[in-house]
Protein backbone atom coordinates (compact mmCIF):
# COMPACT_ATOMS: atom_id res chain seq x y z
CA UNK A 1 0.00 0.00 0.00
CA UNK A 2 2.64 2.12 0.81
CA UNK A 3 5.08 1.50 -1.66
CA UNK A 4 1.69 2.67 -4.76
CA UNK A 5 1.61 5.92 -2.74
CA UNK A 6 5.17 6.85 -2.53
CA UNK A 7 5.13 6.07 -6.83
CA UNK A 8 3.77 9.52 -7.78
CA UNK A 9 5.76 11.30 -5.09
CA UNK A 10 8.87 9.79 -6.18
CA UNK A 11 7.96 10.59 -9.94
CA UNK A 12 7.50 13.82 -8.94
CA UNK A 13 10.75 13.79 -7.45
CA UNK A 14 12.73 12.78 -10.28
CA UNK A 15 10.96 15.51 -12.70
CA UNK A 16 11.56 17.98 -10.23
CA UNK A 17 15.34 17.51 -10.26
CA UNK A 18 16.50 18.51 -13.24
CA UNK A 19 14.30 21.57 -12.89
CA UNK A 20 16.50 22.27 -9.22
CA UNK A 21 19.52 21.44 -11.34
CA UNK A 22 19.20 24.27 -13.51
CA UNK A 23 17.89 27.33 -11.24
CA UNK A 24 20.81 26.29 -8.79
CA UNK A 25 25.01 26.37 -9.46
CA UNK A 26 26.64 22.94 -8.38
CA UNK A 27 28.33 24.84 -5.07
CA UNK A 28 26.28 24.56 -1.83
CA UNK A 29 22.70 24.37 -2.33
CA UNK A 30 20.73 25.81 0.68
CA UNK A 31 17.59 25.76 -1.05
CA UNK A 32 18.41 22.15 -0.33
CA UNK A 33 18.70 22.10 3.14
CA UNK A 34 15.40 20.67 3.76
CA UNK A 35 15.12 19.41 7.50
CA UNK A 36 12.14 19.42 9.34
CA UNK A 37 12.90 18.89 13.29
CA UNK A 38 9.72 17.67 15.24
CA UNK A 39 9.07 16.55 19.14
CA UNK A 40 11.70 18.30 20.02
CA UNK A 41 12.29 17.84 24.09
CA UNK A 42 14.58 17.58 26.69
CA UNK A 43 14.73 16.08 30.12
CA UNK A 44 15.21 18.08 33.06
CA UNK A 45 17.68 16.85 35.47
CA UNK A 46 18.29 18.46 38.47
CA UNK A 47 21.53 19.69 40.47
CA UNK A 48 23.31 21.04 37.01
CA UNK A 49 23.92 17.73 35.71
CA UNK A 50 23.57 16.85 31.60
CA UNK A 51 20.58 16.77 30.48
CA UNK A 52 19.59 14.87 27.39
CA UNK A 53 18.20 15.86 23.96
CA UNK A 54 15.69 14.21 21.69
CA UNK A 55 14.27 15.30 18.38
CA UNK A 56 12.90 13.80 14.80
CA UNK A 57 14.95 14.93 11.73
CA UNK A 58 13.27 14.68 8.62
CA UNK A 59 15.48 15.44 5.87
CA UNK A 60 12.95 16.68 2.94
CA UNK A 61 15.78 17.37 0.68
CA UNK A 62 17.11 15.43 -2.26
CA UNK A 63 20.21 14.88 -0.73
CA UNK A 64 22.17 13.52 2.10
CA UNK A 65 22.37 16.14 5.26
CA UNK A 66 24.52 15.54 8.23
CA UNK A 67 24.36 17.22 11.89
CA UNK A 68 27.31 18.37 12.55
CA UNK A 69 26.90 19.56 15.89
CA UNK A 70 24.15 22.17 18.15
CA UNK A 71 24.46 24.92 20.58
CA UNK A 72 22.08 26.98 23.03
CA UNK A 73 22.96 30.00 24.90
CA UNK A 74 20.51 27.84 27.67
CA UNK A 75 23.80 25.36 27.96
CA UNK A 76 27.29 25.77 28.57
CA UNK A 77 27.83 22.69 25.90
CA UNK A 78 25.74 20.85 23.54
CA UNK A 79 27.49 17.42 21.92
CA UNK A 80 26.06 14.65 19.73
CA UNK A 81 26.06 11.48 21.72
CA UNK A 82 24.77 7.90 21.28
CA UNK A 83 23.64 5.00 23.60
CA UNK A 84 25.01 1.90 23.00
CA UNK A 85 24.97 -1.41 24.60
CA UNK A 86 28.32 -3.50 23.98
CA UNK A 87 28.74 -6.41 26.45
CA UNK A 88 26.07 -6.20 28.77
CA UNK A 89 27.03 -2.49 29.21
CA UNK A 90 25.37 0.43 28.79
CA UNK A 91 27.88 2.96 27.45
CA UNK A 92 27.92 6.62 25.85
CA UNK A 93 29.63 7.72 22.80
CA UNK A 94 30.24 11.33 21.07
CA UNK A 95 29.51 11.31 17.65
CA UNK A 96 31.28 13.66 14.99
CA UNK A 97 28.05 13.74 12.49
CA UNK A 98 24.88 12.06 12.15
CA UNK A 99 23.76 11.52 8.56
CA UNK A 100 19.99 12.29 7.22
CA UNK A 101 19.27 10.67 3.87
CA UNK A 102 17.46 12.52 1.51
CA UNK A 103 13.85 11.64 2.31
CA UNK A 104 14.72 9.84 5.56
CA UNK A 105 14.48 10.32 8.71
CA UNK A 106 16.87 10.10 11.93
CA UNK A 107 15.00 9.81 15.66
CA UNK A 108 17.12 11.07 18.52
CA UNK A 109 15.46 9.01 21.42
CA UNK A 110 16.03 7.43 24.73
CA UNK A 111 18.43 5.02 24.40
CA UNK A 112 20.09 5.58 21.41
CA UNK A 113 21.24 9.29 19.90
CA UNK A 114 20.72 11.78 21.90
CA UNK A 115 21.73 15.76 22.06
CA UNK A 116 24.19 15.86 25.83
CA UNK A 117 23.47 18.94 27.22
CA UNK A 118 26.00 20.66 29.77
CA UNK A 119 25.82 23.23 31.97
CA UNK A 120 22.37 24.26 31.85
CA UNK A 121 20.75 28.22 32.91
CA UNK A 122 18.78 28.67 35.47
CA UNK A 123 15.87 29.18 33.14
CA UNK A 124 15.63 25.50 31.52
CA UNK A 125 13.33 24.02 33.72
CA UNK A 126 10.20 21.78 33.22
CA UNK A 127 7.64 23.54 30.83
CA UNK A 128 9.91 26.04 29.15
CA UNK A 129 11.23 26.12 26.09
CA UNK A 130 14.78 25.95 25.15
CA UNK A 131 16.42 26.99 21.82
CA UNK A 132 19.02 25.15 20.09
CA UNK A 133 21.00 26.03 17.12
CA UNK A 134 20.88 22.70 14.77
CA UNK A 135 24.40 23.30 12.65
CA UNK A 136 24.25 20.75 9.26
CA UNK A 137 27.31 20.63 7.33
CA UNK A 138 26.52 23.04 4.18
CA UNK A 139 23.56 24.90 5.50
CA UNK A 140 22.50 27.79 7.54
CA UNK A 141 22.26 26.93 11.48
CA UNK A 142 18.90 26.05 12.24
CA UNK A 143 17.50 26.82 15.50
CA UNK A 144 14.26 24.84 16.85
CA UNK A 145 12.40 25.06 20.23
CA UNK A 146 13.26 22.12 22.50
CA UNK A 147 10.09 21.69 25.29
CA UNK A 148 11.82 20.75 28.46
CA UNK A 149 9.75 18.26 30.23
CA UNK A 150 10.01 16.79 33.67
CA UNK A 151 13.07 13.96 34.68
CA UNK A 152 9.90 11.40 33.63
CA UNK A 153 9.93 12.58 30.11
CA UNK A 154 5.99 12.44 30.22
CA UNK A 155 4.74 15.52 27.69
CA UNK B 1 -1.50 -50.62 27.95
CA UNK B 2 2.04 -50.03 26.94
CA UNK B 3 0.34 -47.43 24.57
CA UNK B 4 -1.97 -46.36 27.32
CA UNK B 5 0.51 -45.62 29.65
CA UNK B 6 3.46 -43.82 27.24
CA UNK B 7 0.68 -41.50 25.80
CA UNK B 8 -0.28 -40.77 29.26
CA UNK B 9 3.50 -39.73 30.07
CA UNK B 10 3.34 -37.55 26.68
CA UNK B 11 0.33 -35.74 28.19
CA UNK B 12 2.10 -35.17 31.45
CA UNK B 13 5.47 -33.76 29.75
CA UNK B 14 2.88 -31.79 27.58
CA UNK B 15 1.67 -30.21 30.76
CA UNK B 16 4.86 -29.60 32.32
CA UNK B 17 6.18 -27.61 29.74
CA UNK B 18 2.89 -25.44 29.61
CA UNK B 19 2.40 -24.73 33.00
CA UNK B 20 3.09 -21.00 32.67
CA UNK B 21 5.53 -19.09 34.59
CA UNK B 22 3.98 -16.75 36.56
CA UNK B 23 6.78 -14.32 36.29
CA UNK B 24 7.34 -12.14 32.87
CA UNK B 25 11.07 -11.39 33.51
CA UNK B 26 13.76 -13.54 33.98
CA UNK B 27 13.38 -16.19 37.42
CA UNK B 28 16.36 -15.93 39.35
CA UNK B 29 15.52 -17.61 42.10
CA UNK B 30 18.32 -18.97 43.82
CA UNK B 31 20.70 -18.59 41.59
CA UNK B 32 22.34 -14.87 42.96
CA UNK B 33 22.99 -13.87 46.24
CA UNK B 34 20.62 -12.11 48.87
CA UNK B 35 20.40 -8.15 49.26
CA UNK B 36 23.66 -7.16 51.39
CA UNK B 37 25.43 -4.16 51.41
CA UNK B 38 27.08 -1.67 53.88
CA UNK B 39 26.50 1.70 51.41
CA UNK B 40 25.60 5.39 52.25
CA UNK B 41 22.16 6.60 51.34
CA UNK B 42 21.27 9.99 49.59
CA UNK B 43 20.43 11.64 52.80
CA UNK B 44 24.07 10.54 54.25
CA UNK B 45 22.57 8.19 56.25
CA UNK B 46 24.63 4.33 56.83
CA UNK B 47 22.42 1.89 55.29
CA UNK B 48 22.98 -2.20 54.51
CA UNK B 49 20.66 -4.36 52.74
CA UNK B 50 19.25 -5.57 56.23
CA UNK B 51 17.47 -1.47 56.61
CA UNK B 52 15.37 -2.31 53.54
CA UNK B 53 13.92 -5.74 54.38
CA UNK B 54 10.02 -5.87 54.18
CA UNK B 55 10.04 -4.00 51.36
CA UNK B 56 10.64 -5.48 47.93
CA UNK B 57 13.64 -3.71 46.15
CA UNK B 58 14.99 -3.32 42.93
CA UNK B 59 18.83 -2.62 42.63
CA UNK B 60 20.23 -0.92 39.94
CA UNK B 61 23.59 0.53 39.11
CA UNK B 62 24.29 3.56 37.54
CA UNK B 63 25.44 7.52 38.16
CA UNK B 64 24.15 10.96 37.85
CA UNK B 65 26.31 12.39 35.11
CA UNK B 66 24.13 10.21 32.47
CA UNK B 67 21.72 12.23 30.99
CA UNK B 68 19.57 9.39 28.96
CA UNK B 69 19.89 5.66 29.89
CA UNK B 70 19.54 6.35 33.55
CA UNK B 71 16.79 8.52 33.50
CA UNK B 72 14.67 6.65 30.73
CA UNK B 73 15.11 3.91 33.01
CA UNK B 74 14.74 5.61 35.86
CA UNK B 75 11.43 7.08 34.28
CA UNK B 76 10.56 3.25 33.55
CA UNK B 77 10.44 2.24 36.73
CA UNK B 78 8.83 5.00 38.28
CA UNK B 79 5.49 4.39 36.07
CA UNK B 80 5.50 0.37 37.09
CA UNK B 81 5.68 2.23 40.45
CA UNK B 82 2.60 4.29 39.99
CA UNK B 83 0.98 1.16 38.15
CA UNK B 84 0.93 -0.46 41.35
CA UNK B 85 -1.09 2.23 43.05
CA UNK B 86 -0.84 2.21 47.14
CA UNK B 87 1.37 -1.94 46.74
CA UNK B 88 4.26 0.65 45.56
CA UNK B 89 4.70 2.08 49.13
CA UNK B 90 5.63 -1.98 49.54
CA UNK B 91 8.99 -1.38 46.77
CA UNK B 92 12.36 0.77 46.82
CA UNK B 93 14.26 1.38 44.37
CA UNK B 94 17.99 1.83 44.98
CA UNK B 95 19.85 3.50 42.79
CA UNK B 96 23.46 2.55 43.45
CA UNK B 97 26.19 4.91 41.96
CA UNK B 98 29.50 3.53 40.43
CA UNK B 99 30.56 6.73 40.74
CA UNK B 100 31.10 7.92 44.04
CA UNK B 101 33.57 10.97 42.62
CA UNK B 102 30.76 12.60 41.69
CA UNK B 103 27.85 11.36 43.28
CA UNK B 104 27.52 13.11 46.47
CA UNK B 105 24.33 12.25 48.66
CA UNK B 106 23.18 15.18 48.05
CA UNK B 107 23.56 15.30 44.21
CA UNK B 108 22.02 11.85 44.46
CA UNK B 109 19.39 13.11 46.77
CA UNK B 110 17.92 16.24 44.36
CA UNK B 111 18.32 13.12 41.42
CA UNK B 112 16.10 10.61 42.67
CA UNK B 113 13.61 13.49 43.76
CA UNK B 114 12.85 14.20 40.51
CA UNK B 115 11.71 10.86 39.83
CA UNK B 116 9.39 9.83 42.81
CA UNK B 117 8.89 8.97 46.35
CA UNK B 118 10.43 5.54 46.52
CA UNK B 119 13.57 5.77 44.79
CA UNK B 120 16.49 5.57 47.25
CA UNK B 121 20.18 6.81 46.13
CA UNK B 122 22.43 4.82 47.45
CA UNK B 123 26.65 6.00 47.08
CA UNK B 124 29.80 4.28 49.09
CA UNK B 125 33.13 4.44 49.10
CA UNK B 126 34.96 2.82 45.84
CA UNK B 127 35.73 -0.45 48.25
CA UNK B 128 32.01 -0.54 49.32
CA UNK B 129 30.68 -0.27 45.60
CA UNK B 130 33.32 -2.35 44.06
CA UNK B 131 32.49 -5.47 46.79
CA UNK B 132 28.65 -5.01 46.15
CA UNK B 133 29.23 -4.85 42.37
CA UNK B 134 31.74 -7.71 42.50
CA UNK B 135 28.69 -9.68 44.39
CA UNK B 136 26.34 -9.89 41.42
CA UNK B 137 28.81 -9.84 39.04
CA UNK B 138 27.98 -6.30 37.56
CA UNK B 139 30.86 -4.66 35.46
CA UNK B 140 31.35 -0.87 34.97
CA UNK B 141 34.67 1.11 33.77
CA UNK B 142 35.36 4.84 33.39
CA UNK B 143 36.11 6.87 30.45
CA UNK B 144 39.10 9.06 29.87
CA UNK B 145 38.19 12.39 31.27
CA UNK B 146 37.53 15.20 28.81
CA UNK B 147 39.34 19.13 28.99
CA UNK B 148 36.52 20.06 31.23
CA UNK B 149 37.42 16.56 33.25
CA UNK B 150 34.03 15.21 32.42
CA UNK B 151 34.36 11.79 31.72
CA UNK B 152 31.70 8.83 30.91
CA UNK B 153 30.82 5.85 32.69
CA UNK B 154 29.94 2.45 31.44
CA UNK B 155 27.89 0.69 33.66
CA UNK B 156 25.53 -2.72 33.73
CA UNK B 157 22.02 -2.97 32.34
CA UNK B 158 20.88 -5.17 34.82
CA UNK B 159 17.92 -4.68 37.73
CA UNK B 160 18.14 -6.85 40.55
CA UNK B 161 14.71 -7.56 42.28
CA UNK B 162 14.81 -9.17 45.71
CA UNK B 163 12.01 -10.19 47.83
CA UNK B 164 10.52 -8.63 51.32
CA UNK B 165 13.31 -10.99 53.02
CA UNK B 166 16.29 -9.72 50.57
CA UNK B 167 16.49 -12.78 48.52
CA UNK B 168 17.03 -12.54 44.92
CA UNK B 169 13.71 -13.27 42.84
CA UNK B 170 13.76 -11.55 39.01
CA UNK B 171 16.25 -9.95 36.56
CA UNK B 172 14.96 -6.94 34.20
CA UNK B 173 16.69 -4.35 32.30
CA UNK B 174 16.44 -1.35 31.00
CA UNK B 175 14.81 -2.66 27.72
CA UNK B 176 12.21 -4.85 30.06
CA UNK B 177 8.52 -3.03 29.46
CA UNK B 178 6.89 -1.30 32.25
CA UNK B 179 3.56 -4.11 31.16
CA UNK B 180 6.14 -6.61 32.05
CA UNK B 181 7.68 -4.70 35.76
CA UNK B 182 3.98 -4.12 36.43
CA UNK B 183 2.95 -7.77 36.47
CA UNK B 184 5.60 -9.04 38.18
CA UNK B 185 6.42 -6.41 40.93
CA UNK B 186 2.26 -6.43 41.47
CA UNK B 187 2.36 -10.25 42.10
CA UNK B 188 5.75 -10.68 44.16
CA UNK B 189 4.28 -7.38 46.42
CA UNK B 190 0.89 -9.06 46.43
CA UNK B 191 2.14 -12.34 47.50
CA UNK B 192 4.27 -10.92 50.53
CA UNK B 193 1.52 -9.27 52.39
CA UNK B 194 0.79 -10.51 55.46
Amino acid sequence: MKKHASLPAALALALAIPGAAIAAPARAQPHDCRVRVEHAWVRWLPAGLPMGGYMSLHNGGTRTVALTGARSTGFDGVMLHRSMRRGGLDTMQPVAAVSIPAGGTVRFAPGGYHLMLMGAAAAVKPGARVRIELRFAGCAPQPVLFRVRDASGRP
Amino acid sequence: MRRTLLLFLLALLAACSHAPSPWQLTDVRGHLPDLRFHLTDDRGRPVTGASFRGKTVLLYFGYTHCPDVCPTTLAHLTVALQNLGPLAREVRVLFLSVDPGRDTPAVLHAYVRAFGPYIVGLTGTPAEIARVAKRYRVAYSYGKPNAEGNYEVSHSAAIFIFDARGRARLLADQQSTVAQLTHDLHLLVSRQRP
